[in-house]
């Protein structure tokens, strides 16, 4: 029993918080209807003033939820911030910004998850590689198979589309609740991801082959499953417990549905273009980060195969083409490639890897654009050290950063292992099957003693020629990391992976391994605040940092007025910026609540005030029209 | 229940059934005790809405699908169940049952005509029939809790009143039948507000939560006008007993029949009804379908006839069909009766 005055905007509306905007608009004219002072159905239910003020939160509810911004603003208050992915298709435009902005709110969320679970990760990341490890076995298959048997998706990219947005949605769903339960369901999807990369190596042959080859190596061996990552969505939504989950699983499974076909052929562009990316729709590519950055920030593990498949998605959404799907593998290369970008990708990768306990799966995430950006692994195939590798390999410059930002990532990772940067390389790939890809990479660096190593070598060969090899070697491979990877978390610190993370949402982008041994120390939090905010800054126009505010401040217009001035601005100057009137500006600040207009615009007023103020602007409006209706005495 | 009656419960084990195949196998924990599997009330608190015609031919649909069925026409002031079956002017009313003259269920039941229907007809004689006493109520319920059929369906009458609202919530499935207009979608309101209020009554005894519903229910200030209010109220002294009550109030699931819809828009009315009072006030209820007013149906009242025999493939009469069979599917996907 919920009263509508406590219902998020999406109860409110009726609707899944995937739901497309013209979804929202038809929802929003329905209920406007129903609940019109004449209908029936409304008819001496309750008070005329209850059914005023429930249209009146409705129309606020569909404002908000239609405006691409204030939309995304919203989902990060509620933790949905891998919805975005859909706004950020509606809207090319703002792609870089969003993308940022998704990273900096999965950077949150990872933070706090880590925070909260951070005795938990340890056990269930364990479990997770064991489950993905199996899975991109011969087990994987039928893993994949059992999970998502149901699921009839016929494409392997609309597999991978759901894997990554399962994923995601089991992730933010759980990351209060069920880590574990997200971890299983991780699992599933990193299954889905390699299945995807098989199918579309298989697809691609030729040219792919090469590229994809270490990941459709994985995914070969699973190809059979393809079709099982889309029921990894179904299984994924099913077993999610929270509706949360279920609700962004099934959207996403329409996505990938889809854009089935077509990105099979994109899928191994994926692998290997990423270049094209760039020039392509901005649109694409910035969804194709965006999912990245989620899937890396959601899960350590699956980041890579998050990435992949996030790109896969976006362009699945987006359109059938190829290209599309190229673009997705461009966001990931692309980040690396506009500055911005870059630094978003590269964070992307530190985030995840921050948050996750388990290093190895935060590197993966790294490793895993950089090996999808760059492909160098499929080109330079020999490539020693992963980083130089994906410098190497990768023609675009932009992507080196991002290479180098997983290098380092992994470096920290290994700290326990021996020869840190081979063996993070050899992690990852064994972990996620995506690592594929970027198993191609490590092997030569990696070190023999993983088995993920071997295989990555042995995919990276593959690369360059037949699949079947390749596809072998990796699902060997990747069980034996898995189980490194177990013994390593435990001993391993998260700080060292946050130390990862850190260099890595650096711009600086290339770091160096010590670096990020050095940087270790920081918590998750700190760290993924510190990115996060990093993040938003670049993306967005520069910002002076906002003054420290506890977190329980009430925003008076006192502490606005304070904000304000901080930031350098005169109320003129911020009243030109947001089009609220001076007047309105100078009220709110003198709390002169009487003064104010009704509670729908000044919760309108307040949201862009804080906005422009880089404060969170559904906290701002919150916080003050509860003190504006405590003062008035209004109830 | 209290009062000294001659109605112990030797009557109730010999309940006759008049009906073979009325025999249904008792719960555990009643004492081997036959009993209806499922209770259907159908009220709606404005009169003339069609629930004696909902009830007569649900009744008749339930039977043609091979269930026994005891029709009850609890409507003490103003029955006329039986008129809707066509069964003349029973000898045996539930009056004379009540004023003990005839003081065993199974002696007031008539046959309808219809295989495995029959009726106990309302209060014909008695003029002061709708003023049921508090033992004659308590009497009737335990006696009718204690016939034995596949189904049992109450034909409430108009109002909210206590009478009429106990029958209600004694219900499995609480049928509320409202026509696509305000006036009877206002009296549907406010009987659904009653019964919930009443359910809330009922359980605050058996909580130990007695004081609080108490006190939220005559608070004045501002006073308590939802359940959420209620709710809230309960909550702020005894969370675990308030989660509990709404457990209950959540079970506790009206149906809802659109009657008398005209337009295709008269056919979503039930679903709009639904979707707000589960806006404002959180709690489920169902749409069954909707009734399309149809000729047929008046007809067939005229003739004294169900529809579902006179007419059987008109539209209100597939329209009942339609609702007997998701009634059914109700009960068949869940087996735990409610006590």
């Amino acid at each position: 029993m919920k009263p509508f005055a406590q219902q998020n905007y999406y109860e409110l509306l009726e609707v899944p918080v995937t739901a497309p905007m013209d979804d929202i608009r038809a929802a929003y004219a329905r209920l406007m209807e129903l609940y019109a002072p004449d209908s029936i159905a409304v008819y001496a239910l309750v008070d005329s003033e209850q059914v005023d003020a429930l249209r009146a939160r409705m129309t606020e509810a569909m404002e908000i939820l239609t405006d691409a911004d204030l939309r995304a603003e919203y989902d990060k208050d509620l933790g949905l911030s891998a919805r975005r992915l859909a706004d950020a298709v509606a809207s090319p435009p703002s792609v870089v910004e969003r993308a940022a902005e998704s990273l900096a709110s999965a950077v949150a969320d990872d933070g706090r998850v880590s925070a909260e679970m951070s005795s938990a990760p340890v056990d269930e990341a364990p479990s997770a590689r064991d489950e993905s490890s199996p899975s991109s076995e011969e087990g994987s298959a039928t893993r994949k198979r059992t999970r998502g048997s149901a699921s009839t998706s016929g494409a392997p990219e609309s597999l991978l589309v759901t894997g990554p947005q399962d994923f995601r949605a089991s992730f933010f769903t759980g990351f209060s609740l069920g880590y574990v339960t997200s971890s299983f369901q991780m699992s599933p999807v990193v299954g889905s991801a390699v299945d995807v990369s098989a199918a579309m190596s298989r697809a691609e042959t030729a040219a792919s082959a090469s590229s994809a080859d270490a990941s459709h190596a994985k995914a070969g061996d699973e190809t059979p499953a393809p079709t099982s990552g889309g029921m990894e969505q179904s299984d994924a939504s099913e077993a999610a417990s929270e509706p949360a989950a279920r609700g962004m699983s099934a959207p996403a499974g329409e996505t990938g549905a889809r854009s089935i076909a077509p990105q099979a052929a994109p899928g191994s562009e994926v692998t290997t273009s990423s270049a094209p990316h760039l020039a392509q729709p901005a649109a694409q590519g910035s969804v194709a980060p965006e999912a990245a950055v989620v899937a890396t920030a959601s899960r350590t593990d699956s980041p890579h195969h998050v990435a992949p498949e996030a790109a896969a998605v976006a362009a699945a959404s987006r359109t059938d083409s190829p290209h599309h799907v190229v673009p997705e593998a461009t966001a990931v290369a692309t980040a690396s490639r506009p500055d911005s970008q870059h630094h978003v990708a590269p964070e992307a990768a530190a985030v995840a890897t921050a948050p996750r306990p388990d290093s190895q799966h935060h590197v993966v995430p790294e490793v895993a654009p950089a090996a999808t950006a760059s492909q160098a692994v499929f080109h330079s195939q020999g490539a020693a050290v992963p980083a130089s590798h994906s410098g190497g390999v990768q023609p675009v410059s932009p992507a080196v950063p991002p290479a180098s930002a997983s290098v380092p990532a992994r470096p920290a990772l290994h700290g326990d292992a021996p020869v840190p940067s081979e063996v993070s390389p050899a992690q990852s790939a064994s972990e996620v099957e995506v690592a594929a890809p970027t198993a191609g990479v490590a092997p030569p660096p990696s070190v023999p003693q993983e088995s993920a190593a071997p295989v990555s070598a042995a995919t990276a060969q593959p690369a360059a020629q037949p699949i079947p090899q390749v596809v072998t070697a990796p699902p060997v491979v990747a069980p034996t990391p898995a189980e490194s990877v177990m013994q390593r978390e435990p001993v391993r610190p998260l700080s060292s992976e946050l130390a990862l993370t850190r260099p890595v949402s650096r711009p600086a982008g290339g770091r160096q391994l010590g670096e990020a041994q050095v940087l270790s120390q920081d918590s998750a939090i700190a760290t993924a605040e510190a990115a996060m905010a990093q993040v938003a800054s670049r993306v967005r126009e520069v910002r002076p940092r906002i003054p420290d505010i506890p977190s329980d401040a009430e925003f008076n217009g006192e502490l606005l007025r304070r904000v304000r001035e901080a930031r350098g601005y005169t109320l003129q100057q911020v009243a030109d910026r947001t089009r609220i009137s001076s007047r309105h500006l100078e009220n709110v600040e003198a709390d002169r609540y009487p003064a104010l207009p009704a509670q729908v615009y000044l919760r309108g007023i307040l949201m862009n005030l804080a906005r422009e103020l880089g404060l969170d602007p559904l906290r701002v409006s919150r916080s003050y029209l509860a003190l504006a209706s405590e003062k008035t005495g209004k109830k | 229940m209290s009062k000294p009656s001659r109605a112990p419960l030797a009557e109730a084990r010999a309940l006759g059934t008049p009906i073979p195949e009325a025999r249904v196998s008792a719960p555990p924990g009643l004492g081997g005790r036959p009993r209806p599997k499922r209770i259907i009330a159908v009220g709606g608190g404005k009169g003339g809405i069609g629930k004696s015609m909902v009830s007569a031919n649900l009744g008749v649909a339930l039977a043609q699908a091979g269930m026994s069925v005891l029709l009850v026409d609890a409507d003490l002031g103003g029955a006329n169940l039986h008129t809707c079956l066509g069964v003349g002017q029973p000898e045996a009313t539930l009056s004379d049952f009540l004023r003990k003259n005839k003081s065993r269920l199974e002696d007031v039941i008539v046959p309808t005509g219809v295989p495995r229907l029959s009726l106990i007809a309302g209060a014909q004689d008695a003029l002061d029939a709708a003023n049921l006493k508090y033992a004659q109520k308590q009497k009737l319920l335990k006696t009718l809790l204690g016939a034995s059929a596949d189904y049992l369906i109450l034909d409430l009458g108009a109002g909210t009143s206590f009478n009429t609202i106990d029958f209600f919530i004694l219900a499995d499935h609480g049928l509320l039948v409202v026509l696509p207009e305000p006036t009877s979608v206002e009296n549907a309101y406010r009987f659904a507000k009653a019964a919930f209020f009443r359910r809330l009554q009922a359980m605050e005894a058996e909580y130990g939560i007695q004081d609080l519903v108490d006190s939220a229910l005559t608070t004045r200030e501002g006073s308590l006008r939802t359940l959420h209010d209620v709710l809230a109220q309960v909550r702020r002294k005894d969370p675990v007993g308030a989660e509990r009550l709404e457990r209950e109030l959540a079970a506790f699931r009206i149906r809802l029949i659109v009657n008398q819809a005209r337009t295709d828009a008269d056919l979503s009315v039930g679903a709009a009804v639904a979707s707000a009072w589960k806006k404002f006030f959180g709690i489920d209820m169902d749409d069954l379908g909707a009734i399309r007013y149809d000729d047929e149906a008046w007809r067939a009242v005229r003739k004294r006839r169900p529809v579902l025999i006179e007419r059987p493939d008109s539209p209100a009469a597939t329209a009942i069909q339609r609702i007997a069979s998701r009634l059914l599917a109700l009960d068949g996907s869940d087996t735990s009766p409610t006590p």
